[in-house]
């Protein structure tokens, strides 16, 4: 028992008052480091202190290839596609060159999907919706298609460089915007969580951005 | 009731501790991790024979190959080489089918069939042999070598047994699928 700590009235210590005893004994450095101590033994069941990436932003730039995990990337232009009779939807696609840096197994088709984002356009449309998208930065592209063929894009095989456009739907009435911001976001392959052995691309992070003139492009 | 001295409870429980931790850590390592746990049944065969799993045969009946399929109207270009299999299912207890492909290469690594790879291949009652067709692009220098695996559930390899064919491309075959300048159709074939 402390010096310090006078017994209760029944003669026994209060237990709060032998903490708060104790820990006048113990210097602020010390409580620090007990604390720090106890969180790291709590949080090594779920990996420990893993350092966290910077999260820098890279520039992006048209004709510039740059890697994007799992992609290398190239953007090779950003086109305005104006309506046409049958379709009366304007569309903006950002065309480019895409390759896998993962040898060991195909990218699947929904890290393309979150690789791209754009800004500075107001009147993009939300997906399976006809409302203006709220947050447009976060608005995937409505589609991706194979320029050779212009079907829909799946996973990408390593080895193989494809010609990939991303199109994003805007609303009917929509002017053809001047220029926009892309930003390119990378992913980390790890396991989808601790009771399960399924490892996935996850944590899409913004990696590259750069601002980008809008090409008119023949109508959609 | 007699009680142990302060000192020789401390140690028991400092005792029970560490023999608590050391067992956990001796099971941990002594269990078999998840990648082996969860590793599928693989029944190897070539193309023509008949692999026999948990859920119904299969067997690939042939493997062609070209730079473009055709299915109707629609055209798919590949920069690599389109491998297209024929082969059929007979599920033996429910109605079945094959719901995954995976082309697994020389190499190790693992191509997966996404949405511009058909899997043409309806389930069907037991003892109901179907006729599937199955594409995959892939890089060239992949599809030397390369088995695939039919696998019947959906994206999850993990647990359940599996086909794994040798398609027997070599680089002959290759070179022939490239100078092919036709496309593979693959528009259904109709009874009328």
């Amino acid at each position: 028992m402390s010096v310090n700590s006078p017994p209760s009235s029944s003669g026994t210590t209060d237990p709060l008052t032998t903490v708060r005893d104790r820990l006048k004994e113990v210097s602020f450095r010390q409580l620090g480091l007990g604390a720090f101590l106890v969180a790291l033994a709590f949080s090594v069941p779920f990996g420990g202190f893993e350092s966290s990436r910077a999260e820098t932003v890279v520039p992006l730039r048209v004709g510039e290839v740059i890697d994007v995990h799992p992609i290398r990337l190239e953007v090779v232009r950003v086109r305005y596609l104006a309506p046409t009779e049958t379709d009366k939807t304007p569309k903006v696609g950002v065309v480019a060159k895409v390759t896998s840096l993962d040898e060991t197994r195909s990218v699947p088709a929904q890290v393309l999907k979150d690789l791209l984002r754009i800004d500075g356009i107001a009147q993009i449309k939300a997906p399976f919706s006809d409302e203006v998208a709220k947050d447009p930065a976060a608005t995937p592209a409505s589609s991706i298609i194979v320029l050779t063929d212009e079907q829909a894009m799946g996973d990408l095989p390593p080895h193989l460089t494809h010609e990939l456009g991303w199109i994003w739907d805007l609303m009917p009435g929509s002017a053809s915007p001047t220029s926009l911001t892309l930003t390119a976001r990378t992913h980390t392959y790890r396991e989808s969580n601790i009771t399960q052995d399924q490892f996935e691309w996850f944590d899409t992070t913004p990696f590259a951005r750069g601002s980008f003139d809008v090409q008119q492009g023949k109508p959609a | 009731m007699s009680r142990l001295p302060l000192g020789s409870s401390r140690f028991a429980t400092v005792a029970l501790v560490v023999a608590a931790l050391s067992v956990g850590r001796v099971v941990t390592e002594v269990l078999p991790d998840g990648k082996d746990t969860g590793r599928p049944f693989v029944t190897e065969v070539s193309v023509g024979e008949t692999a026999t799993l948990r859920w119904g045969t299969v067997e690939v009946i042939s493997v062609d190959g070209a730079l473009e399929t055709r299915e109707f109207r629609t055209a798919l270009r590949t920069p690599g080489v389109w491998i297209v299999v024929r082969a059929t299912a007979t599920p033996l207890v429910d109605s079945s089918t094959i719901a995954t492909l995976e082309l697994r290469t020389a190499q190790g690594s693992i191509i997966t069939a996404g949405s511009r790879s058909q899997r043409n291949c309806p389930s069907s009652n037991p003892g109901i042999p179907v006729e599937c067709t199955l594409t995959i692009d892939v890089a060239p220098q992949d599809a030397v070598g390369a088995h695939l695996a039919l696998i019947h559930n959906l994206n999850d390899t993990r647990y359940d047994d599996e086909a794994v064919v040798d398609l027997g491309i070599t680089e002959a075959k290759i070179a022939a699928w490239k100078a092919r300048t036709e496309p593979i159709d693959l528009t259904p074939r109709t009874t009328s």
